[in-house]
């Protein structure tokens, strides 16, 4: 369960967003939509608290934040219940495909190293990833890097898990495999949340259990795939749907 | 006439002048130590823009890298005495100043030295670290101090060791000014020895040979260690046996062994250094 209310942030006196609401259950696939510079990365990055917030709050299941300060302990608690995927992968890059997955079980969960190896192999096997377990990331391809990503946030058996536009760094034949092993996970792990950030409409569309728009200041609507993309009701929601399509049909 | 150059000395000098060489190695080593420790620290407040301390190290590395090192040996073989006297005098202690062993002064002075001129290059490595494996590391759950121990340091270690390795060089052989203050390391033995047989010439051509042959020793054993550190940008490369992969420095890389053609059909990029 997220429940964001009045959450506000800005960069150097200049406003991302302000008094934005949300409450997202447990459980939910949410699709966030919108056009670049909208400030969806930043409300993600602020879920996890890597962006501070400057007003509002935040609830994650037992853990809240109250803007603006949090200590350093409590922090890493909130953390713990969100697992981020990044656009650019940020693995490791010193660290094998299993040490990747096992870094945050053994330093941040305190486990043994061969229980970690248990849980990262299985966890890389569900990724498809079992033969290259001994790799470093330099030698991965760019599919293969965000599947390690995803595997290292799950490996951490978060509450929720944040997708901050895990394809768009990727070469387009790479893109599918991402998307089948996200859909994977949607599909057999039904008490995960997930927030998911993407352009890519038709996969966002059959994934999500609901779609949340954004642009410049805000969340512009919100509804079910079916809602916003056949009968949007707001004008800014209508021109970014249109655009895309034109994109879609160039490109 | 006597012979000009005894050339056999110049060899028969050396087991001589190597009963120094703990001494040597001594200094090299902790100064080396004391420096990293004490530069990453320095790093550190500047990083963070630390208010007072910030200015203090600034001032500090301004000063050993504005004068020579060797002043800085007599400024430190001097006012270690002088303090020890103040605080004698103002807490009516009774250190005895003469005690003091002069590799102590020597120390200080080198490891200050280092930690100056070390502080810059680990802060310029720290600010080299991708910022996404930062973020990666945090959103994680890692404490401040997790991500540098496990991401910062060892991604900084791989871009500072090339300068630190030379400062280390650097540090070896300017350890020969330790006989200014009364220290017995090589260089001043080698003073010793040519005292008595007043072949100079022979004992600075053997000193001259040792270090030479130290420095060949040390940039060997730093081209192993970068190749160790450097084993996740080498894609395609068959890795030696762990038993010979053990050094001082090691991490906790395990090291996968390819062969050539299990990575031929990937797409293996271009090594990119931080
Ligand atoms: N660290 C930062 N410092 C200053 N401004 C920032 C910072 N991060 C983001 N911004 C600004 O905040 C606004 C929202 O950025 P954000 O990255 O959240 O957009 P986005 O919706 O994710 O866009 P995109 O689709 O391009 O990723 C932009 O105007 C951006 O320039
Ligand atoms: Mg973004």
């Amino acid at each position: 369960m997220i429940n964001i209310q009045h959450l506000t942030k800005q960069f150097n006196h200049q406003t991302v967003f302000e008094d934005l609401n949300l409450q997202i259950d447990t459980g939910e696939v949410v699709g966030i939509i919108g056009p670049s510079g909208a400030g969806k990365s930043t409300l993600l990055r602020c879920l996890n608290l890597l962006e501070t917030p400057d007003a509002g709050s935040i609830q994650i299941n037992d853990q809240k934040f109250v803007a603006p300060k949090i200590s350093d302990r409590d922090k890493i608690k909130f953390r713990q219940e969100t697992s981020m995927v990044f656009q650019q992968f940020n693995l490791f890059r010193q660290k094998t495909v299993l040490g990747n997955v096992t870094e945050g079980l053994i330093t941040v969960q305190k486990r043994s190293k061969a229980e970690a190896e248990t849980i990262a192999r299985a966890q890389i096997e569900a990724v498809g990833l079992t033969d290259r377990i001994d790799y470093y990331p330099q030698q991965l391809s760019g599919g293969q890097k965000q599947r390690v990503g995803i595997a290292r946030s799950l490996a951490m058996q978060p509450n929720i898990l944040l997708l901050d536009e895990p394809t768009s760094a990727l070469d387009t034949e790479l893109v599918d495999e991402v998307l089948t092993t996200i859909q994977q996970v949607v599909e057999t792990q039904k008490n995960l949340t997930v927030i998911i950030i993407s352009h890519e409409l038709s996969f966002i569309r059959d994934v999500a259990t609901r779609i949340v728009v954004f642009d410049v200041g805000g969340i512009v609507e919100q509804g079910t795939p079916t809602e916003i993309f056949t009968t949007p009701k707001k004008e800014r929601t209508k021109q970014f749907l249109q655009r895309y399509q034109r994109q879609a049909l160039t490109s | 006439m006597p012979k000009l150059i005894d050339f056999p000395l110049i060899f028969t000098n050396i087991p001589r002048l190597l009963k120094a060489l703990p001494v040597t190695l001594e200094i090299t080593f902790f100064a080396m130590i004391f420096g990293l420790i004490l530069g990453l620290l320095l790093a550190v407040i500047k990083i963070n823009k630390i208010p007072v301390l910030s200015q203090v190290s600034a001032v500090f590395v301004s000063f050993i890298r504005g004068t020579p090192l060797l002043v800085q040996l007599y400024i430190s073989y001097y006012a270690v005495p002088i303090l020890l006297k103040y605080i004698n005098y103002y807490n009516h202690t009774n250190f005895n100043v003469n005690a003091v062993p002069a590799l102590l002064f020597v120390l200080i002075a080198f490891s200050l030295n280092e930690a100056a001129y070390n502080s810059e290059n680990i802060r310029a490595a720290l600010l080299s670290v991708d910022r996404g494996e930062i973020e990666a590391a945090q959103s994680l759950g890692m404490t401040k101090w997790q991500v540098l121990k496990r991401v910062t340091i060892p991604n900084a270690t791989v871009v500072a060791l090339p300068t630190l390795g030379n400062a280390f060089i650097g540090l070896m052989k300017n350890t020969s000014l330790a006989f200014v203050a009364s220290v017995v390391d090589m260089t001043a033995q080698g003073q010793i020895l040519a005292g008595s047989n007043y072949r100079y010439f022979e004992v600075y051509l053997s000193l001259a040979i040792i270090y030479w042959i130290m420095t060949i020793i040390t940039e060997q054993i730093l081209k192993l260690l970068e190749k160790r550190l450097t084993i996740f940008q080498k894609a395609t490369q068959v890795v030696a046996p762990a038993s010979t992969r053990r050094f001082w420095f090691s991490q906790r890389l395990e090291a996968p062994v390819h062969d050539q053609h299990s990575t031929s059909h990937e797409a293996v990029q271009s090594p990119n250094r931080i």
